[in-house]
């Protein structure tokens, strides 16, 4: 087996462990929220439409 | 590159180039594979049959006369031969440059290896051990008698079929010394391994000297396998690279395994939905979708909105609140449903937006937690609009509510993720194949 081949299979396997690890842990760089960034107190709301832009694009 | 001298083989009549004509002492008919004399040829003819043979021929990896550039020297193979010890049989190709001299380039199981004759003797330091150029060679397998089993071409020696020698090697690191020794000499040749693409991309064959590929090349060879575009694929040159090809399927059993997995620990563990309804225009509502417990270190939760038909040029804010039932910490994330539909000037209709909302929460640590949602409704008036619209011409877009359904489930298969890696893992042997395919073109 290649010194390449044997690079490929490291890269493959890191790859893998680290898709799998994310859907166990539920971890993606995609998500809308995180559930490890700041949490807050329940009560009132977080402002609905702030800095949101209502109504269409359609010109 | 060589004065070329064609002569006539007195067994067959053939016409053979003696390539280094003036150093050439034996000649192997390329057509009969008869042995010539070209040193000392009679006086009547260009050369004398040492040993008739009326086998056929070898057809070669490299035809004879093949011209390719290893370690900066033009070389052209002038002469083969098929060489057999108890267990293993291999080709040699005698290389020839008129400014450099002789090299060998062994070819062994697909391995190719770069042969240089050594004029020094390495020093023998115990039975398997030898010194040369200050480094220690260790004897790698035993000691093995060789016999040549096939010749063809020319070469600088009296060769011959069922000659036999004593052989050895040594090894230090990717590098072999070869020791062969009969009853008068002693040869050494230090062996230098190659790539097989830079033996397939240097050497050429001379023009209507191209061989098909034979059992000379056991695996390098593409395997004949189906048609159409997987034999395409197969017969790719980069192909008997190997390297390329196995990566490639390395690659998707990972991304088999990568599915399997994602999808088994994505699974959805638990799902809780509710119906609300809205007032549009009107204040916010609220609702509790239900409650998930997240039993994992932490876990992927997902939020769903969904609308109906009826739903057009309104949107809904949704603000979501995953509320820690043991610390009442509310972890959140907000989104909008909106869908828009208007007439354009010259009538036709266009719609914007979606009537579903999906939200994902990544890390949600372990926990119960209340979904919680407020909700709030309002509507769009068409600026351009004669008379209100509608998406398929009867339902009305003028009531006063909206149904939302809310779902809010643990898990969930993440596409996004699984696609980057499937990317990270098929690039390297796509970008491999393609950067040897370029080459082979441009070689």
């Amino acid at each position: 087996m290649s010194k390449r081949l044997i690079l490929f299979a490291v890269w493959c396997l890191v790859w893998s462990v680290i898709a799998l690890a994310a859907a166990w842990y539920g971890w993606s760089p995609y998500a809308d929220a995180s559930g490890h960034a700041a949490q807050t107190p329940m009560g009132g709301h977080g402002g609905f439409g702030y800095g949101h832009f209502y109504g269409p694009m359609h010109k | 590159m060589t004065g070329a001298k064609t002569i006539s083989c007195p067994n067959c009549g053939g016409s053979l180039d003696v390539r280094a004509a003036g150093y050439t002492v034996t000649l192997a008919c390329r057509y009969c594979g008869a042995l010539l004399d070209v040193a000392n040829p009679p006086p009547d003819a260009d050369a004398r049959i040492i040993i008739q043979y009326h086998e056929a021929v070898a057809q070669l990896v490299l035809p004879l006369g093949s011209r390719g550039t290893l370690f900066g020297v033009e070389w052209e193979a002038i002469g083969w031969q098929e060489r057999q010890s108890s267990d293993a049989v291999w080709t040699e190709y005698l290389l020839f440059n008129p400014y450099a001299g002789y090299r060998w380039l062994v070819h062994a199981e697909g391995h190719w290896q770069f042969g240089t004759m050594l004029v020094e003797q390495p020093e023998r330091v115990a039975d398997n051990e030898v010194r040369w150029r200050g480094q220690s060679w260790q004897l790698d397998d035993a000691p093995v008698t060789t016999v040549t089993n096939r010749v063809l071409g020319e070469f600088y020696w009296r060769v011959r079929a069922g000659e036999t020698v004593g052989a050895a090697e040594y090894a230090c690191g990717n590098d072999t010394l070869s020791l062969e020794h009969n009853a008068d000499e002693i040869n050494w040749t230090h062996l230098v391994a190659l790539r097989p693409s830079e033996v397939r991309n240097s050497f050429r064959a001379p023009p209507g000297d191209l061989n098909p590929a034979t059992d000379d090349e056991p695996d390098e060879a593409p395997p004949a396998m189906g048609s159409g575009l997987w034999a395409r694929w197969i017969d790719l040159p980069t192909y008997a690279e190997n390297d390329a090809a196995m990566m490639a399927w390395a690659a998707v059993l990972a991304i088999m395994v990568v599915l399997t997995g994602m999808m088994t620990f994505g699974a959805v563990t638990q799902a809780v939905s509710s119906k609300l309804t809205v007032q549009i225009d009107g204040p916010a509502s609220q609702i509790t979708i239900g409650t998930l417990s997240i039993e994992r270190p932490s876990q992927r939760v997902r939020l769903t909105a969904q609308t109906y038909n009826a739903f057009v040029n309104t949107w809904v804010d949704c603000d979501y609140a995953l509320v820690n039932r043991r610390t009442q910490q509310a972890i959140r994330a907000d989104g909008t449903v909106e869908f828009y539909s208007g007439r354009d000037t010259d009538g036709s209709i266009w719609t914007e937006g979606n009537h579903d909302l999906t939200l994902d929460v990544s890390r949600v640590p372990r926990g119960t937690y209340d979904v919680v949602v407020q909700a709030q409704a309002h509507h769009w008036d068409d600026p351009k609009a004669t008379a209100p619209a509608t998406v398929n011409g009867w339902e009305s877009v003028n009531t006063d509510t909206r149904d939302v359904v809310f779902i809010a489930s643990a898990g969930g298969m993440d596409w996004g993720v699984f696609f980057t890696i499937m990317a990270l893992l098929i690039a390297p042997p796509v970008v491999l194949l393609y950067w040897q395919f370029k080459q082979r073109q441009n070689a």
